[in-house]
């Protein structure tokens, strides 16, 4: 007898869960195009959707969505960059010798607890009110999640691993590169994500009180003049630019350390 | 004339103690014995009577606190002197099957495509052959096993040490593999020393079996087992065996028993 495997339902290529997220979406805006029509929902504070999907265009088309979004962004990127690059170096460095660790760790553990954010009236004081001092902030609290993710990511490497490649004669250079970087890869890339997550929360942050542009800048703009339909486009655009790049970073994991995938999902 | 020195090695009298939190604890005293060329030699012992301690230290990855290991017939070139096989979890998660073969390899800086050919060989050997590319999470504990012996055997050194190989793995797939492994042994001619608390395992397999008791660890008896090779295991041979067997039985049962009552 033939076995007939019944084939995944789809409905124009979308598995029937997508439709239902995209369903629970379009009730809820037509509840609250509906509330805010018969008056259960003041407009000031909850502006129907069509006006706010009609002023998100209209952003769009003028460039606003893009230059704010840009400027976020690029601070996002050159304060990860300028943060996760140390923070990975001195956390392989700290997590390969113990000797390194005892003598940093204190500062390391004195530091890490500060909220990032208060510092930023120093750094400005050092470094300007310029670009520079949001770069700096940024840098400082993405600099943490990384290393503290590398360390624990060498630290994790079972003992084995390294009697396994001495007793087959690898100097340190090969110790380093077929051992501590690929063991250490998977917590890696974890604390990658989350110093993404941490860069776009602090440059929000430092553009609410300290920047013309930036989405953080449209935000306390929209709420200073009370445009409350522009407040909602920037979360959305916010909300959305860290759901792409987490999205990215776990396809980027995945690529990168496939051996993780299994136990991962 | 050339004169050949036979590749083995000879332990004198080894001490092995470490420092743990309640003082110095012995792990090994005064173990002597030597292991020659193409010997099968098995050291079968209870849990914690520090046969891994003593692998580790043939291996080169403890010092001794007193005594020496003489290593005679040296390999001209960087091959290891000796590779070991781990209990398990010994397989790099982050590499292909393949990449694990060749890392012995690859350490003595043999370029990519001589030796990934060479891993392929040794692949094919213990039967992996479709699963290559595949990492260890996706095999089966056995399979990994075999990984982990193809990648000793090809390194190429004269000295294989096995830590309990085949201790995690369930009775069938235990035959199948013990039978694959005298095959390459014979056909690669290295001295094996086999690590094991499987009493049974230790006499089919060895040529010699060292028995040793812990606390400290210590070499209690040296028995040679007069079955020849190929060891089909007629009756009479099994009657021989089971002799064999009871009286390391008779060895270990006291210690055994005293770990048993100290425990509960």
């Amino acid at each position: 007898m033939d076995v007939h495997l019944k084939e995944d339902f789809r409905l124009l290529g979308i598995r029937p869960e997508k439709w239902y997220i995209l369903l629970t979406v379009i009730i809820t805006s037509i509840a609250w195009e509906l509330g805010v029509h018969i008056g259960a929902l003041s407009s000031l504070f909850f502006p129907p959707p069509s006006v706010t999907l009609l002023t998100s265009i209209k952003l769009i088309i003028n460039g606003k969505v893009a230059t704010n979004a840009g400027a976020t962004l690029l601070r996002v990127f050159v304060g990860l960059g300028l943060g996760v690059v140390p923070g990975l170096i001195l956390g392989l460095a700290m997590g390969w010798s113990p000797r390194l660790n005892v003598l940093i760790d204190p500062f390391i553990a004195a530091a890490h607890p500060v909220p990032k954010i208060a510092i930023l009236p120093l750094i400005m004081i050092l470094f300007g009110i310029g670009e520079s001092s949001k770069f700096v902030v940024v840098a400082v609290s993405t600099f943490f999640p990384m290393l503290i993710n590398t360390i624990a990511g060498v630290r994790q490497i079972s003992p084995i691993h390294f009697e396994v490649a001495k007793n087959y004669g690898a100097n340190l250079f090969k110790i380093f590169t077929r051992v501590i970087l690929p063991g250490s890869l998977p917590l890696i890339l974890t604390g990658t994500r989350l110093a993404f997550n941490m860069a776009l929360l602090i440059t929000i942050a430092v553009e609410l009180v300290a920047a013309q542009k930036g989405l953080g800048a449209m935000i306390w703009m929209a709420w200073q003049t009370l445009r409350t339909e522009e407040l909602y486009v920037s979360l959305g655009v916010t909300s959305a630019l860290g759901l792409i790049f987490n999205f990215l970073l776990q396809r980027i994991a995945i690529y990168l350390a496939p051996w993780q995938t299994e136990q991962r999902i | 004339m050339i004169s050949v020195i036979s590749r083995g090695f000879n332990c004198q009298q080894i001490y092995k103690a470490y420092q743990t939190r309640d003082g110095v604890v012995s792990a090994l005293e005064d173990v002597t014995f030597s292991a020659k060329e193409q010997e099968f030699v098995c050291i079968v012992g209870p849990s914690g009577c520090g046969k891994t301690t003593l692998l580790k230290l043939i291996a080169g990855l403890l010092e001794p606190t007193s005594g020496q290991i003489i290593f005679s017939g040296e390999p001209p070139d960087d091959r290891p002197r000796s590779a070991l096989v781990f209990q398990e979890h010994g397989l790099f998660p982050w590499m292909t099957v393949l990449d694990n073969v060749a890392f012995g390899l690859e350490m003595q800086g043999m370029g990519r495509h001589e030796r990934r050919d060479l891993a392929q060989v040794f692949i094919e050997k213990v039967g992996l052959f479709s699963f290559a590319n595949n990492y260890p999470h996706e095999l089966s504990v056995g399979m990994r096993q075999r990984v982990g012996i193809a990648r000793a055997f090809v390194a190429n050194s004269h000295i294989l040490l096995m830590d309990e190989p085949f201790g995690s793995l369930d009775a069938q797939t235990k035959l199948v593999l013990r039978q694959e492994l005298l095959k390459l042994w014979r056909n690669h001619q290295k001295l094996v020393v086999y690590v094991t608390h499987d009493i049974e395992e230790a006499v089919i397999l060895g040529d010699r079996v060292l028995v040793m008791t812990g606390h400290p660890g210590r070499i209690r008896e040296e028995i040679h087992i007069p079955i020849s090779r190929p060891r089909d295991l007629s009756f009479k041979e099994q009657s021989e065996l089971m002799e064999i067997k009871w009286h390391i039985w008779k060895i270990l049962e006291e210690e055994v028993r005293k770990s048993l009552w100290m425990s509960t």
